[in-house]
Parts: structure tokens; sequence; C-alpha cells
């Protein structure tokens, strides 16, 4: 096992750069979870990590060593890939005691370890079957426990879990996640779904367009999003936005407290010192810290209500777009009915229109 | 009773039920025709002498004669043997440089498509002109070839009119003729292997070799398995190469089975032997059909 440094990595194609300068720390038995959107440079990341993927600059570290210039297999990572990539021709012995056979592994040590790795993984029964004979579930496992049995310095998923059915993923997330908690080894993991990265991660990594927008515990980063683009792309259903302009004294020291929404209501705000009035602001605020409130400023009918079983969420067509809250369970209402919702005051997060960071930053409250 | 009108109804009634069938008529036909006719007729051939007397054909029936035509032919065995060293040399070193060249230009990174269409040209040229092209280069006195050894230093060869190179250059022929073929059939396959399961054994720690040996062959079984049986079927039938470059000798050295069947055929003028040597090579082929497909069936339920 051993800690992974990424210092001002970058990766280009030609002309175009995809990775623009990344660090990144994993502490050693850490599991990290890298999520983006399609096409941020998650995965290449990975890649490079695992040696799949040259790296334009900067270095990136295993365990302290410098592994640029090395081939995978002199970097001992396990690599969990989308499509598994179970060896076709092999069984499920095969595929799990390959790496070990690599390394001219004595066969009843490799028969010993497989074994083990099985149990483990609740493979017993199929040790002898083809990776065509067995479902996509048990596909995943063999892919899994050929990256256990090695018991390398660093694992590494590349969205393992996006080919199986809604079920079995969270099954399985949870799997992944005890595994990790009982082999304690060093987890590098990629996914563009944010539930698995809020759900697995020790810490996650936000990626955009080939840069990190915020690393942070999964909590964190959902209450204290540094980016619009981040609240945006954590949580679910989406964090309400709600654009508009900072109203009050002009230009003076009289803490602004409201905001002119687009379509001119008028929105209270924590006291913010220092606001120049007049400034493009956008409000978020979290489904559940948009209450329905006889009173409340942001009225519009009920479009949809979306019943989970433990909570309800209403979508609110306003004149400043869909708004969705969260209501009691067993709250009794048809889409069309005129509703009026507001915002829990000092859970609402202020950014910037312009440059999309969070205002806290810049601003002493 | 039925009235003509009902009559003709249940008439319809009955062809269109079994309008299925009848529609495979035409192919049934054609079948009986092109096929099945000239099979049918071939081994009336083989158990038969044909003579051409005052300008008609005449059929005997002597089952026995071509048996013993074929046991006296004294250049069988060395044409069977020719043919046996061509097939297994020919189509072995066609494989494994065919093989090679799909490996080596699958793993390039730029230049791909390029070095596909210029590997596949020699299937473009005709093998008449493939023929005389090797011919002159084969030449004694001013080839290519012999050039070649002038320049280093060794006197030149009679290619084609030694009996122990002329079936040698022929194999060299069909070689450069028949590699693109293997070529195309494992270049698609190469091209099709996939890519993270390769991915895969390289973070597993294999070396190239044992990328190689251990996972990407393995896959590319089933390609290999159908070219070699497409190439050695269709080397088993070679005709062109050897009429074309040393017809068959010095002697019997570069003669092969379909050459010794167009002499006998057409040279000897007995029709029934050479009908029964067809039945003999057909069998062959077929053999080797089967045994091909009882090894990739037993590879595919391993």
């Amino acid at each position: 096992m051993a800690a992974v440094s990424i210092s001002r990595v970058e990766k280009s194609f030609g002309q175009t750069s995809v990775m623009k300068g990344i660090d990144l720390e994993v502490a050693d038995g850490e599991f990290v979870v890298l999520v983006g959107a399609s096409g941020c440079g998650k995965s290449t990341l990975l890649r490079m990590i695992a040696g799949l993927e040259a790296i334009s600059g900067g270095e990136i570290a295993i365990g302290g060593q410098r592994v640029n210039e090395m081939e995978p297999r002199e970097r001992d990572v396990a690599m969990v890939f989308q499509s598994y990539a179970l060896y076709p021709h092999l069984d499920v012995r095969g595929n799990l005691g390959f790496s070990l056979s690599l390394r001219r592994t004595a066969p009843p040590a490799i028969e010993a370890k497989c074994r083990q790795t099985a149990e483990v993984l609740d493979l017993s029964q199929l040790l002898d079957r083809f990776p065509r004979q067995l479902s996509g579930g048990q596909r995943q496992r063999v892919a899994m426990g050929r990256a256990i049995v090695r018991q390398p310095k660093v694992f590494l998923f590349d969205e393992p879990l996006s080919n199986l059915d809604a079920k079995l993923r969270i099954a399985m997330r949870t799997e992944i996640r005890s595994l990790h908690q009982r082999l304690g080894a060093t987890s590098i993991y990629v996914t563009h779904d944010q539930v698995e990265a809020m759900t697995m991660a020790d810490r996650m990594v936000v990626m955009n367009d080939g840069r990190i927008e915020q690393v942070g515990a999964p909590l964190e980063v959902y209450d204290r999003p540094d980016t619009l683009h981040v609240a945006r792309f954590i949580g679910a259903p989406s964090i309400n936005v709600i654009e508009g302009r900072a109203a009050g004294p002009a230009g003076g020291p009289v803490p602004v407290a409201r905001l002119i929404t687009n379509s001119g209501i008028e929105l209270e705000l924590p006291a913010w010192r220092g606001l120049r009035s007049g400034r493009a602001l956008s409000a978020a605020c979290r489904p559940e810290h948009l209450q329905l409130h006889p009173g409340g400023p942001l009225r519009g009918p009920v479009s949809v209500v979306e019943r989970l079983g433990h909570e309800t969420y209403v979508y609110v067509d306003t004149p400043d777009g869909r708004l969705c809250a969260l209501a009691d369970r067993n709250i009794d209402l048809r889409p069309g009915r005129p509703v009026s919702l507001a915002p829990v005051q000092d859970a609402m997060l202020l950014f910037d229109t312009e440059t999309g960071r969070r205002l806290e930053a810049e601003i002493n409250r | 009773m039925t009235t003509p009108a009902a009559r003709r109804r249940g008439i319809v009634e009955a062809l269109n039920r079994s309008f299925r069938h009848w529609g495979l008529l035409p192919a049934v036909v054609l079948f009986a025709l092109l096929t099945g006719y000239p099979i049918v007729n071939l081994l009336r051939m083989a158990v038969s002498t044909i003579e051409f007397r005052d300008g008609r054909e005449s059929w005997t029936f002597t089952p026995g004669r071509n048996w013993e035509l074929l046991l006296a032919d004294s250049a069988l065995s060395p044409v069977v043997r020719n043919t046996l060293v061509f097939v297994l040399v020919a189509v072995t070193l066609e494989m494994l440089i065919g093989l090679a060249l799909a490996l080596a230009i699958g793993a390039m990174e730029r230049g791909k498509s390029l070095a596909r269409a210029l590997m596949i040209l020699p299937i473009l040229v005709p093998p008449v002109a493939i023929g005389s092209m090797f011919k002159l280069m084969f030449n004694h006195d001013f080839g290519f070839f012999n050039q070649i050894l002038g320049w280093i230093g060794i006197a030149p060869v009679s290619w084609l009119g030694s009996p122990s190179l002329a079936l040698l250059s022929v194999i060299l022929v069909d070689v450069w003729h028949w590699v693109p073929f293997i070529f195309l059939i494992l270049f698609a396959a190469v091209e099709g292997l996939p890519r993270e399961v390769l991915e895969a054994a390289q973070v597993d720690g294999a070396t190239r070799s044992q990328q190689l040996w251990r996972v990407t062959l393995p896959l590319l079984v089933p390609a290999i398995v159908v070219a070699l049986v497409f190439r050695a079927v269709l080397a088993f039938k070679t005709f062109d190469e050897v009429f074309l470059l040393t017809g068959g000798g010095p002697g019997t050295s570069s003669e092969l089975l379909s050459l010794h069947l167009y002499k006998v055929f057409f040279e000897q003028n007995q029709l029934g032997y050479g009908a029964l040597l067809s039945v003999f090579t057909i069998a062959g082929v077929l053999a080797l059909l089967v045994i091909a497909r009882w090894v990739t069936r037993r590879w595919a339920t391993r």
C-alpha cells in the first residue's frame, strides 16, 4: 500500500490540452473518488496513474517513487475496468490467478490465493466458469477479485459499476466500500455518478474540463461547494439556482440584504458586507432548504410531484425557473395548484454569476 | 357435393399452405443442376471408361479399371508427396508471416491504412501476370534473384530447372502471392481485439511477450483457424503457379495434384481415371475441413 502524489500533471493530445495542471495527494489507505461529467478528464487521469496513458507534463509518484517513465506492469497497481476486461479465454480461476502466474508464483500458492479471493467475493462456485457464462454482476466480482488477489499498492477503478443495473449497482457500491474498510488499500475510483461519489468517498475530487474544481469530504463539498458548477453537479435532485442582482444602498458600508431576481422578486439574504449593489449574483439552495410556506416569496403552480417513499419532492414553476423543494412525504398536492416557496436564509449559497465562484471566499461575513 | 368454386377455393388454400415449400423450388432446381448434377456425373465418370470414337464419346462401366490405373500411376506418389510438402510448407510460412505482419501493422500508431493498402497489392495481380513476372525474376541468366546472388558472390542457381529447387521456388511465389490473404483476415481480427483486455494484461504485469503468448494469440485463435483452413483448402488446389512457372517439372519434381489432374484429363485423355482422382482430392479437402471444424468446436467449448 502506498500514497499517490500527483503534481502539476498535464496531458495534451497534439495541440489540444485536456489536463491543465492537476495537483492531488492521495494518502495511504484513502478512498478517493474522481467525479465529473464525461470528458472532464477523470478517466484519462486514472489511466495516467496506471501507465496506460503517457504523461505530457508534471509528475506522478506512487509510494514516493516517480513512475512517469515506468511501464504499467512495474507500477504495482491494479485496475478494474468499466467493461470488466476479463480474459475471455480463461475461466474464473485463470482470470483470478493470471497476474500471479505471470510472476511465476507456484501453482499451489496461486490456487490457494484464488480460493481465498473467491471466498471473499462469493465466487467459489464459479471458479470453473468462463466469463461468457457469467452474469454482469458476477463478471464485476471477478474483475474485483483479479485486482484484490495481487495485493497491489493502489487500486484503480474506472467506472466499474456503470454496466450494472440500478439495484446491483447499489449493492456493489456498499460491497466495494466494505471491502475497502477491510483491506484498507489506497483506492482511486472514477465515476460520473455523483451519488456513487458521495456514498463511497473518503474524499471526493470534482473535476471539470481538465481541472480540479474542488477536493473535500463528501458533505463538505455538498454543503460548501466552491463553484456553481460543483453545486450543480453534486446532489440529486439538483440544487436550485436563482439568478438576480444584489440590491441595497449604492456602494455604502451598509450590508446588502436583498437579491432582486431576474423576474423582479425580492429575496432576503443573509447579511453580506461590502457587496456592491447591482452585482450579478446567483443564489443557490438545496431542495431540503426550500420550504413550502404560505407567505413565501417564490410563487407558482406545482408542475410535478415525485414520491420516493421516504420523501417527496415538489417541482414548482416560478417566474425564475422550475424549483424543487423537499416536502413531507404525505403532502397532498396536485399538479397545477399554486403554492409559495421560501428559502432557508442561512443555508442559501451565493455565487458570483460571472466567475461562478462562491462569495464567502472573498467577503467576510 | 362440392361445387367447382368451392373445390377451386380448396386448391388455392392448399397452395397457400404449402407456398413456402414451393418457394424453395427454384433454389432446389438450381442446386440440383449446378452442384448435384456435376458431382453425380463425376462419380459416374469415376467408375467408367470414356473413349472418343468416330467423333462420339462412348461410356463403358468398368469400375475396376480406373483403380488399376490409379495403382499403376507411377507419378502419383511423388505428386501426392509434392502436394503435401507444398501445402505444409507454403501455408505454414504464409501463416507465420501473415500473422507477424498483422501484429506489426496493428501496433503501428499511424499509416495503418496505407500499410494495409500496400500489403494487399499482390492479391490484386492476376495469376498469369504473377507467373510471367516471377518466371523472369527466376531466369537463370538475367533474373533478379540470380543478380542478387551475383552481388554477394554466389554462382547463379537454376531456380526452376533443378529438381531440388523447383518446388521451393513455386512455394516462394505462392508465399508472396498469398501472405496478403492471411494478413487481411488476421489484421481484421487484430484490429477487433478488445483493447481493455490487453490493457488489463499490461496492468496485471504482463511483459510484451507474455501479452502476446498469453492473451493476444489465444484471442486470435478463431481467426487463425479460419485463415488456416481457407488457405489450406485453396493451397491443395493450386494450379496456376505451377503450370506457369515449371509445368510440374523437371520431371515430376514440382507437379502438384491439380496439375497432375490436368495432365490426366487433357493430355492423357483418361477421363474416368481423372474423375476418380478428382473424387479423391475432394475427399481429402473434405477431411481437412472436418478436422478443422472439430478443432474449432473443441476450442470453443473448452
